[in-house]
């Protein structure tokens, strides 16, 4: 059985390498030349308020090839759990279904169950290394860009490409697969099904159960002119005021300015201070005036294992259901 | 004798549709069993049920003394149209079977299809369709099952692989005494092989026994125009047709039909089928079953 | 050793052409005392028929005394059919006094299909009435 599960898998197994190996040739041609910079600018000797020597290296960075290879390797990541659940999960079971050749090894000497149970446990396991290894790779060479970006790797954007879970969503990814194949029996529908809930899962992550797995710190800051990363008074006179994040690179999730009771400060701003009879000096001096402080809501870079690791058990959490649901459903359904 | 298969009340639908209705059946063990019918009278649904790869929605079924279940070593199956795997070779199908089946005879396996001179380098997809069937036929036979099951084998074949395929299935059928149900919607293909019949029409079995006994029982009359009913009891008219002046019919008698008025004949086994579907047309209520 | 074929259109029970198989071989002398029978693994894989029709028509045989079967070598004629010369001297009378019948037929204005028919449905009767006196 696990023969024949590697010989119908060998082709998707040998693109699927044949791709790891493309990202990961361009990723080490690449990495020296990061790892020379982070070097060279300091910052990876620098323990605190390094955010000067992090823009240097920036601004050296993006100029060179090592920039576009640090978007691919995230951007493969990311890619990852929607081509292994389309190419690998969903024709898994449809196709036998689709061609009739279920009817052929299901009345071989070997229980549907069992069949099942194998291809599952080993294309999954290879799923699941395969989304490993590159994260291991993408994880390791992005970590200077990392550091030193505005986007840490706990924002949405990059936490899902970072770390392990990538495992997670690889096995969710082909579990999800094989579930729609073998409810749909069609391959080209099943594939196409897999690709938006896989991705559904992936949006669903950031905007919907991330954020409850840890608890997010709270944070007051005062306002400060220098702190404000945006101000804008609209044609009501309404006030919008944005600082900067207490912590750099962290996730924020809500980040408001408030008044002395507590709101959030809308103003209004008086015309003759910010208007056109005003000054930018005089509505400063305003606002200061106005006892505003920041009140935010974030989870902090430091979380950043113990969101994986949550994040990564519950995804197999999920990826074990799926499969009892697959297990059950070829064994009872599916006849 | 015991029987292989044994249903009762067996009954199957498909969401509304009903593919199968209260079967009750008996096929004796050591038999090559024909099981006819048009397109759709339930005959893969019989089989499939009979081999685990359905479930029944209603009565029960027995194969080899057993509820089936898929993946059992006893019972071997070739699905309608004889699936392969397009992309294995034929020598990974024999692979497939030897790794998939504890009971798995290499020597078959690999005398049948040199036999047939198979490459086995020879993708299962670039093979014919007879072929294709030989190789389906091989990994049914080399797991050494107690009883075959073959859905439609031959009815995409020429009259060429046709034969050929029949040929090899009564040699290993011969040799190993192995039952063997088949199912076909000609008549023609089965007239040689089977030694028993199961005429299964609209869903239902019309009628199901030894083929010697059933050509026996069976008899065409010819005759001025009469009333079917005047036949007289222990006779059930099959089909009857009439001109102004004559009746035919294909009537079923146990006993000897010896009224002069009636010139009465014998009746091929195609006829005696065709008088069964026809009439089920004609009276779909009226069910017709025969027990051993 | 000889070899079955099967004629779908006859009409005749596939075991019953078997047996006249045998029957007419041991006739012409293809077959001879001692002689063996293809197995029913042989038959059937060459003529692609059911096994056990194979072993109703020799059972048949072995009935009729002609073969016996031996177990695990196979079934062997026990017999040879064909006539003796007596029966062959008799041919020639017969068939001069069936060519005058034929003769009378024509003359009577019977074409071939009418001698055909009054051949065989004579023949017909004349054998079960045999049949009929013997059972």
């Amino acid at each position: 059985m696990i023969w024949l599960t590697w010989r119908q898998f060998r082709l998707q197994a040998w693109v699927a390498v044949a791709l790891l190996a493309v990202v990961g040739i361009v990723l080490a041609i690449t990495a020296p030349r990061v790892f020379d910079l982070y070097r060279s600018t300091g910052l990876s000797e620098c323990t605190g308020g390094c955010d000067d020597l992090a823009d240097a290296f920036r601004l050296q960075a993006s100029t060179s090839a090592a920039s576009a290879a640090y978007v691919l390797g995230s951007a493969a990541l990311l890619l990852a759990p929607p081509l292994i659940g389309v190419f690998w999960g969903a024709p898994l079971v449809s196709r036998e279904l689709e061609t009739g050749t279920h009817r052929l090894i299901w009345t071989q000497t070997i229980s549907r169950g069992r069949w099942l149970a194998v291809k599952l446990a080993g294309i999954g396991l290879v799923a699941v290394l395969a989304a490993g290894l590159l994260s291991l790779l993408v994880t390791w060479t992005s970590g200077p860009f990392d550091r030193a970006g505005d986007f840490g790797r706990i924002t949405p954007l990059l936490f899902s490409s970072r770390g392990v879970v990538p495992l997670g969503y690889a096995a969710v990814a082909f579990v999800l697969g094989v579930a729609v194949g073998m409810i749909s029996r069609r391959v080209v529908v099943s594939m196409a099904v897999t690709l938006v809930l896989v991705a559904l899962v992936q949006l669903a992550a950031p905007f919907g159960y991330r954020s409850h797995l840890v608890t997010p710190a709270t944070g007051t800051g005062t306002f400060s002119e220098e702190r404000a990363e945006s101000l804008w008074i609209d044609q009501g006179r309404n006030v919008t005021i944005k600082m900067e994040p207490l912590e750099r690179g962290s996730w924020v999730l809500s980040n408001e300015t408030v008044g002395p009771d507590g709101k959030t400060f809308t103003g209004p701003a008086p015309e003759d201070k910010c208007g056109r009879q005003g000054s930018p000096d005089k509505c400063n001096a305003w606002l200061k005036a106005q006892n505003l402080s920041q009140k935010t809501e974030y989870v902090s870079s430091s979380a950043f294992w113990t969101l994986q690791w949550r994040e990564f058990g519950l995804l197999l959490v999920v990826a074990g259901l799926l499969s009892a649901f697959c297990t059950w459903w070829v064994r009872r359904r599916l006849i | 004798m015991t029987d292989v298969v044994t249903t009762t009340g067996l009954t199957k639908k498909y969401g509304r549709r009903t593919a199968l209705t209260d079967c009750t059946i008996g096929i004796p063990a050591g038999h090559v069993v024909g099981l006819v019918g048009p397109n759709g009278a339930g005959k893969s649904t019989l089989l499939q049920l009979a081999c685990g790869l359905l479930a029944p929605t209603a009565g029960a079924i027995e194969v080899l003394g057993r509820v089936p279940a898929s993946g059992s070593a006893r019972v071997g199956f070739v699905a309608q149209d004889t699936p392969v795997y397009s992309g294995l070779t034929v020598g990974e199908h024999l692979r497939l079977g030897a790794h998939l089946n504890p009971g798995w005879d290499a020597s078959i396996a690999e005398g049948r299809i040199a036999e047939l001179g198979l490459d086995p380098v020879q993708r299962a997809g670039k093979l014919s369709g007879g072929q294709r069937a030989q190789l389906a036929l091989t990994l049914a036979i080399a797991k050494r099952p107690e009883l075959l099951l073959l859905d439609e084998p031959v009815a995409a074949l020429d009259p060429l692989a046709r034969r050929e395929f029949l040929q090899g299935l009564m040699a290993y059928a011969a040799e190993n005494g192995t039952s063997v149900v088949m199912s076909s919607h000609l008549v023609a293909d089965l007239e040689r092989v089977c030694d028993y019949l199961i005429v299964l029409v609209g869903s239902r079995v019309r009628i199901a026994g030894e083929v010697d006994e059933l050509l026996g029982t069976h008899h065409r009359l010819s005759g001025a125009r009469r009333d079917p009913a005047t036949l007289g009891p222990g006779r059930h008219v099959v089909a009857a047709s009439h001109t102004d002046v004559q009746s035919t019919m294909v009537v079923r008698s146990t006993a000897p039909i010896d009224d002069p008025s009636w010139s009465v004949d014998g009746i091929d086994l195609e006829d005696l089928v065709l008088a069964y579907m026809s009439e089920a047309g004609a009276n779909g209520r009226d069910r017709v079953l025969e027990k051993r | 050793m000889i070899e079955f074929h099967l004629d779908a259109r006859s009409g005749v029970a596939p075991y019953l052409q078997l047996i006249q198989q045998v029957r007419h071989a041991m006739r012409l002398g293809l077959l001879a005392e001692g002689d063996r029978l293809p197995t029913v693994k042989d038959v059937v894989a060459r003529v692609a028929i059911n096994p056990n029709t194979v072993l109703k028509a020799y059972r048949e045989l072995e009935y009729e005394g002609l073969v016996q079967p031996r177990p695990g070598l196979g079934t062997f004629v026990t017999r040879t059919l064909g006539g003796d010369d007596d029966s062959r001297a008799a041919h020639e009378p017969l068939r001069r006094s069936l060519t005058e019948w034929l003769q009378r037929a024509r003359e009577a204005g019977l074409d071939d299909e009418d001698v055909e028919a009054l051949l065989l449905s004579t023949f017909r009767d004349f054998s079960e009435e045999r049949a009929g006196r013997r059972g």
